[in-house]
């Protein structure tokens, strides 16, 4: 599927980070396979430092992370690399980390053994509209200075889309940058949030009420007072959704 | 302290005169009043020569009558037929209806006794030589009738003949003559049998115990003796109380008398010799010869007081478990203070009057006690090392054939096997050995260092293999076949390669012995990087199976030290040898 549609897109740069090279350029071998002339560069990295550097460096679209890397506590990269604007798909044997993983915002969780099929699942989520059900984000992993914030996500009223960033309108008032925009977030909440607005998520559970204003345009109140509108293409769906 | 010295001493110091200056009262006469409660005769008896033993008692002119001279050590009142006499006044005839018992004991061999000419008893036969003579029983009581316990002066005569009496001591030594009333003997009879009853049942089971103690746990002495001891008190006890269960005849006092003396001489050597070794005192040998030859003195010195014997043992076993218990004290010996402590209870025993038997039984009681406390603590001690064992199969396993490590694997094998067939195999083969060779160790708590080797290797192909890489072991100065603990060498190799090597694809571990005078040295090192923040956030697991193993095999001899070296980093374990 969507072959077309990804080829529209800009064209995929991939970083593979593990610690067994043949294990990594075997990844990297089915990872051709599946995404075929949609990749732009695809680099593996076998150290955790080296890996970061080059983050530092070269933007990528996916990373795919072993987290046990040389015996390393792979939470420490999770937190880390969830904070930026790429999307992550963790390929590891640890499964009893997965659930964890998923709440810090990853959009895939690969056990190892994988095989292709399993690859190629985890690279067409990154089109979905939502996360597979128990696998949503609970934490936002918010990039401040050289440290990493994490947030609830119940903590956040809405999100607005700044450029290539999200804005977080968080519940004491402040609003944080969080570096990736909203079409990366999307396949990564919950199902109940969605995306009203080309530059706006909100929780459908949160929506108080939708007033029309007249001249087919919308606006939601929400139950913190906020008044977002509503793209006139997405108030069917939004109604559905919220079974009005 | 201050209330018991004074007692104390005042009764040690008068058993010590008693066994010198002998009461010599020659009033001849006991005197029952209403308010007697018990007379008991034995030195105030008088002596003479039955004139006609074989015929009925005749009168005997007062004349011939001498005091019995209990000291006499000569031949004096030798083996025939004797009339012994005393003279009992009757204040108040009221005392008759008391029903007023007469007990004899220890008088050897056969008797009949007249009150005023009259026979009111007989034991045994007389006889006029050991043929005729029957023995009587050891055991021997009669109602005094109550219409001759009138007021007034009655003469009691005992007629004995003695031709069973063998032994050195005399046969009227030990004899007495006891009048009270019938109940309240039945009842001194009953306090004495059941209290003797539930001390030797309660020291029994000690004696099996310990005895079994001794067989089961390496033949330790303490055990031995300690059994020897109960079993010296539930002796003591029972030939007390034999009589009460077999008739047995007067001649048995002799039994009776050597029995206890020897039990008391015996109890108190093992006691302090128990202690001695309880206490792992120093030089032994001189110590228990000491104590052999000091119990010795005092069994020789008191051979003829036999009730002396007693009432001194007591008071010397009291003095010989302080000295040694002091002394214990003193050299800050395990356990010394609670077993002093003992001895403050059992001096309390001794003024309670329970005299010598009261001193071991509470021993006995006392030191069960902390045998059991003991047993507690070693059960508890050897639960931990069992723990201990398995806790280290586990990790050992768990860490070399854990789930997480063998989907690492299978990952691997299936990424080569869609490259390179032929090396997968090879994979799984190295893969197959090394688990193989876990399989054999992992119950063992010590291997021959060639086979630890075998598997560091074996470990490090594999690595190769994983990483791309090339790593090797060396070894230095491994010459001699012996056993190490297993993969300690392995885990260290695996921290050194997990944390050394992160961008390297080449590497040389070296695992060296030095032999030194007091110690073995392994020291394994290696070329790569490491830091010590990284030993402490991740090596915790694999550095406390190697602490773990090592001190389940040298315990508290060993010891682990982690440094840079020249070219990289190594890590010592020392093992004391002497």
């Amino acid at each position: 599927m969507g072959d077309r549609r990804r080829n529209q897109d800009r064209m995929m740069r991939i970083l593979i980070v593990e610690d067994d090279r043949p294990i990594a350029e075997d990844i990297q071998l089915l990872v051709k396979q599946i995404l075929k002339r949609e990749i732009s560069s695809i680099h593996i990295e076998t150290t955790l430092d080296n890996a970061l550097a080059y983050l530092n460096e070269k933007p990528i679209d996916v990373l795919l992370l072993d987290l046990n890397l040389n015996a390393r506590d792979g939470f420490q990269i999770l937190k880390q690399v969830v904070s930026k604007s790429f999307h992550t798909i963790v390929i590891s044997a640890n499964m009893n980390r997965a659930i964890e993983a998923y709440e810090y915002g990853v959009l895939d969780f690969v056990p190892k053994p994988y095989n292709i099929e399993r690859l190629e699942t985890a690279f067409r989520r990154l089109e979905s509209t939502h996360a597979a059900d128990g696998h949503a984000m609970k934490y936002l992993s918010v990039k401040k200075g050289f440290k990493i914030q994490v947030f609830p996500l119940d903590d956040v009223r809405y999100f607005k889309s700044v450029n290539i960033y999200a804005e977080l309108y968080l519940k004491d008032g402040h609003t944080e940058i969080y570096d990736k925009p909203l079409k990366q977030l999307v396949p990564l909440l919950p199902s109940n949030y969605y995306r009203i607005h080309k530059s706006y998520i909100v929780d459908t559970d949160t929506i108080k009420e939708i007033q029309a204003l007249g001249g087919g345009q919308y606006r939601v109140v929400l139950k913190s007072g906020d008044c977002l509108p509503v793209s006139r293409k997405n108030i069917k769906a939004l109604r559905k959704l919220m079974d009005l | 302290m201050q209330r018991i010295n004074p007692y104390f001493v005042s009764r040690f110091v008068a058993l010590l005169l008693a066994t010198v200056i002998v009461d010599r009262a020659d009033a001849a006469w006991s005197i029952i009043t209403s308010s007697t409660h018990r007379i008991i005769i034995s030195k105030e008896l008088q002596i003479a020569e039955d004139p006609a033993p074989e015929g009925p008692l005749q009168d005997v002119a007062d004349s011939s009558w001498r005091p019995l001279d209990l000291d006499s050590g000569t031949d004096k009142y030798d083996n025939g037929n004797w009339l012994l006499r005393t003279n009992i006044f009757v204040k108040d005839s009221t005392i008759s209806r008391a029903g007023l018992g007469l007990f004899a004991s220890s008088f050897v061999t056969a008797y009949e006794i007249y009150w005023d000419g009259i026979k009111i008893g007989q034991n045994g036969t007389l006889g006029i030589n050991v043929e005729d003579e029957i023995p009587g029983l050891f055991h021997f009581d009669l109602i005094l009738p109550r219409h001759l316990v009138s007021r007034g002066a009655h003469a009691l005569i005992l007629r004995i003949s003695n031709y069973h009496d063998h032994s050195k001591w005399k046969w009227y030594r030990r004899g007495q003559l006891r009048i009270e009333p019938y109940s309240a003997e039945i009842q001194n009879t009953f306090r004495w049998g059941y209290s003797a009853f539930f001390m030797s049942g309660l020291v029994f089971i000690p004696f099996l115990f310990n005895l079994y103690l001794f067989v089961a746990r390496r033949r330790r002495v303490e055990h031995l003796l300690f059994s020897l001891i109960c079993f010296a008190v539930i002796a003591e006890y029972m030939v007390w109380q034999i009589p009460n269960f077999v008739d047995l005849p007067t001649t048995f006092i002799y039994w009776q008398s050597y029995l206890i003396r020897s039990f008391t001489v015996l109890l108190s050597v093992l006691l302090s010799v128990f202690l001695v070794f309880l206490l792992s005192l120093p030089q032994k040998r001189i110590v228990i010869a000491s104590i052999l030859l000091c119990n010795m003195i005092i069994g020789y010195l008191f051979l003829v007081k036999f009730w002396m014997l007693y009432d001194f043992m007591s008071v010397w076993l009291l003095i010989e478990s302080f000295a040694i218990t002091t002394w214990a004290l003193v050299l800050k010996r395990k356990g010394s203070l609670t077993i002093f402590f003992n001895f403050l209870l059992a001096v309390v025993a001794f003024m309670f009057g329970l005299w010598f038997i009261g001193i071991i039984s509470v021993t006995v009681i006392y030191t069960s006690l902390s045998i059991a406390r003991q047993f507690v603590k070693n059960e508890k001690a050897e639960r931990e090392a069992h723990f201990r064992s398995i806790r280290l199969e586990n990790e050992l396993l768990r860490k070399n054939i854990s789930p997480h490590f063998l989907l690492n694997s299978l990952t691997l094998i299936i990424a080569w096997l869609r490259r390179d067939p032929k090396s997968a195999i090879k994979l799984i083969e190295m893969l197959a050995d090394e688990f193989r060779m876990i399989a054999q160790v992992a119950s063992l708590k010590q291997i021959p260092i060639r086979e630890e080797i075998d598997l560091c290797k074996t470990h490090l192909r594999i690595m190769s293999y994983r990483k791309g890489a090339d790593f090797k072991l060396v070894t230095k100065g491994i010459e001699k076949e012996e056993s190490v603990p297993p993969m300690i060498f392995h885990t260290l190799i695996e921290n050194g390669l997990t944390h050394g090597y992160e961008n390297r694809n080449r590497g040389v571990f070296t695992l060296e012995r030095k032999e030194f005078a007091e110690s073995i040295q392994y020291v394994i090192s290696h070329d790569g990087k490491c830091s010590h923040d990284d030993i402490r956030k991740s090596e915790r697991f694999g550095m406390r199976y190697v602490k773990g193993r090592l001190e389940e095999s040298y315990p508290s001899r060993w010891k682990l030290t982690s440094r840079h070296a020249e070219f990289g980093w190594e890590t010592v374990v020392e093992i004391k040898t002497a």
